[in-house]
């Protein structure tokens, strides 16, 4: 045949036919799947502000690291991204390691946190378990990994806070914000971010998950649910669905007056670039940051991408600076089975290095 | 609680929709059918499985719902164009030109339609909430639309002037909410060329698809690609900057609106509980700064922590290097410093502690 379809009505009713199979298939397979859980590794609560917890990870076999390493998500989802699942698990891998593991959780933050700013979330909050480990580990200063949003936090935190971070690993984070390529930033330019906190006041996550599956309407909305049908005979795929779904979806409010001076300083004023992100009462310096840093990005990445992470390396004031490309996109780089290998061994390769 | 139903009436549907194929393949007419939802009986075993499936598990029939607020649809379309072309020698111009015709069948402008229907548990857009005030809304354009443009005095005049304005918004938004659906429409015109020119990259042989999925995967990817060009645009920049700062004022309208309709009945006010949980806000983070600046007062003798720096100069590495060398010393004594206990009291209970050891998982 000619042109650029190969299919004859037969094959196509044979499509249809092992389509509507699945489907049936599915049937028994989304009244058998469990109530998907999710975080695959025992975790205890060692410090608290508010809603903010600080958790400690506990790996089969004590840690061999001596400085600890505090993980610092993103505002706008969950953190158990990182602790999916026993197969899908960076901390998994990095305790394997030996690595000794802290999250910060945010929380969920209600109408009484809205006027939280950034200075109370990296000051206050990520400031306050920094040195939380710190006193408990007798240390001046401790290893820092920042993910995403979490990542522009902890460069905020180790310019303004050079002594306390040892080593600092930046995973998927926006550094410069006006890349061409970058399709939140070009969305909210123009939004007038006061008429936006004043109206809404905390930022809603289901307007948050909206515009993030807006990013890419027709992959992320009907090519995904199509690609489920694949899948329904499998119990196990279905429930790895469903847990990502979950997660996707279950995501906080955002603290207003942080988030304007997140959509203002950063995406509106590109701070980190040109300087102007103010802390408190202390401007951020890039140039401050001069402990090691290890910067990890996604080439796949449609929210943070590649090059507004790699922008990282002109900024930094040191000089001991590393970067892993991974081959994957924003999620793929906590959850594939390539990141399960790649990630936890190059950080704790890198912070053995410099241990 | 599960569906009851068994699986038996599926497979009866099943094979109503395998005999519908067989009929209209015997009778040559694969192709023929223009039911805007798809091949024979896709959407009555669609529906039907949808019901089946509900039932399970919270997060399995939410993935139900998506699947069935979209997916099924435009799935359903694309095997419909699938089953008019197959066995057929046809070009990419005339495929691409039946999916537009296809399309255009559904809806002037399909893509703010599947926009719109975007969402479900954890995720709405911007439109949800226009649609919910849009009763309210309504009633008070027919009431303004006659005195919009009126000037306002006597008793009544800040009432009058309010509400004036919050028709004004409504009509605001409308023209913003008109200009992105045009730019959508844009995309959807661009779609269509992409899809075509993909189309005829797989003329060659060796590159054809083989089957609807393929065809769905390549309309999704030109989809995507128009999108995206649009999407990352000044001008959409623009567009959407102003539709979304339109809903606000209408929305800050509203929220008047409700706010005087508190005071009247001596309810307390959205801006009165904001401004209370403004101060507890500030209290802490005063009572927090306090903490932080005494070690580093006691130790240094100096209470001024690492210094507010002047406006940033355009961050060349050279430039923030030197910054950087400059401010590095105070700040590093000040870190080097232990924490400070925390504060005792009422207020310390709100304030970073460490937690009494609880296990989770």
């Amino acid at each position: 045949m000619t042109g650029p379809l190969d299919f004859t009505p037969q094959a196509l009713a044979r499509e249809a036919m092992e389509l509507q199979a699945k489907l049936g298939a599915g049937l028994g397979t989304l009244r058998e799947v469990d109530d998907v859980d999710y975080g695959a590794t025992e975790k205890e609560e060692v410090w608290r502000d508010g809603k903010v917890v600080l958790y400690r990870y506990r790996g089969d076999a004590r840690p061999t690291a001596k400085v600890p390493l505090l993980i610092s998500y993103a505002l706008v989802n969950r953190p158990y991204m990182v602790d999916l699942q026993a197969d899908r698990s960076i901390v998994k891998g990095l305790l394997a390691r030996g690595e000794d593991v802290y999250i910060i959780d945010w929380g969920y933050p209600d109408r009484s946190d809205r006027y939280l700013t950034l200075e109370d979330y990296i000051e206050r909050f990520l400031g306050g378990a920094v040195d939380h480990l710190r006193k408990a580990f007798g240390l001046d200063a401790i290893n820092l990994l920042g993910i995403c949003q979490g990542g522009a936090f902890s460069l905020c935190y180790a310019a303004l806070h050079p002594g306390k971070v040892r080593n600092l690993v930046t995973m998927v984070t926006p550094v410069d914000f006006h890349t061409p390529d970058n399709m939140l930033s070009n969305w909210v330019r123009e939004m007038d971010v006061d008429l936006f906190v004043d109206t809404l006041g905390n930022v809603p996550a289901d307007l948050m998950n909206h515009c993030y599956l807006m990013l890419k309407p027709f992959r992320l909305n009907l090519q995904k649910y199509v690609g489920l049908v694949d899948i329904l005979d499998d119990k196990r795929a279905v429930e790895d669905f469903l847990r990502m779904e979950k997660w996707i979806f279950d995501s906080p409010d955002q603290a207003g007056e942080a988030f304007r001076q997140f959509i203002k300083q950063f995406y509106q004023g590109n701070g980190f670039v040109n300087g102007g992100i103010v802390i408190g009462e202390r401007e951020v310096h890039l140039g401050l940051v001069e402990m090691p840093v290890l910067n990890i990005f996604a080439e796949q990445d449609h929210l943070v991408p590649p090059d507004a992470s790699k922008a990282l390396k002109g900024l930094i004031g040191g000089d001991d600076y590393t970067e892993l490309s991974f081959r994957g996109g924003h999620i793929g780089i906590y959850v594939s089975g390539r990141a399960q290998v790649q990630v936890p061994q190059t950080i704790h390769d890198w912070l053995a290095r410099r241990s | 609680m599960a569906n009851t139903q068994g699986t038996g009436d599926f497979e009866a549907l099943a094979r109503q929709y395998w005999n519908a194929w067989g009929d209209a393949m015997r009778r040559g007419s694969v192709g023929a059918h223009t039911d805007a939802t798809g091949i024979p009986g896709w959407q009555d075993a669609i529906d039907w499985w949808s019901q089946l499936a509900h039932g399970g598990r919270s997060g399995a029939n939410a993935a139900v719902e998506r699947f069935n607020a979209q997916a099924r649809d435009w799935y359903g379309q694309m095997q419909q164009l699938a089953a008019q072309f197959a066995g057929r020698d046809a070009g990419a111009a005339d495929i691409a030109a039946e999916w537009k015709r296809a399309l255009g069948a559904v809806g002037e402008n399909p893509f703010p339609e599947m926009f719109r229907a975007l969402r479900g548990q954890g995720a709405e857009g911007l439109d949800r909430w226009v649609e919910d005030a849009t009763p309210w809304l309504e009633a008070v354009r027919r009431e303004g639309a006659s005195w919009l443009g009126l000037p306002a005095f006597g008793i009544g005049r800040e009432h009058q002037e309010r509400l004036q304005r919050l028709a004004q918004a409504q009509l605001d938004y409308q023209q913003r909410n008109a200009a992105y659906n045009a730019l959508m429409f844009k995309a959807l015109q661009r779609a269509y060329e992409v899809f075509e020119s993909k189309l005829a990259e797989r003329e060659e042989p060796g590159r054809q698809l083989a089957s609807a999925r393929a065809l769905f995967d390549l309309w999704i990817d030109a989809a995507e690609e128009a999108y995206a060009d649009i999407a990352l645009s000044p001008e959409f920049r623009e567009v959407y900057g102003a539709l979304v700062n339109a809903q606000m004022r209408l929305r800050q309208g509203v929220q008047r609106e409700v706010e005087q309709a508190c005071e009247q009945l001596g309810m307390p006010t959205r801006g009165e509980v904001d401004a209370a949980h403004r101060k507890i806000a500030e209290l802490e983070r005063a009572l927090r700064r306090m903490r932080d600046a005494a070690p580093a007062a006691a130790g240094a003798g100096s209470a001024k922590p690492a210094a507010a720096k002047p406006a940033a100069k355009p961050a060349g590495k050279q430039a923030a290097k030197s910054a950087g060398k400059q401010a590095a010393k105070p700040a590093s004594k000040q870190a080097a410093k232990p924490a400070s206990k925390v504060a005792t009291g009422r207020v310390a209970a709100s304030t970073g502690k460490p937690s009494a050891t609880r296990k989770s998982r």
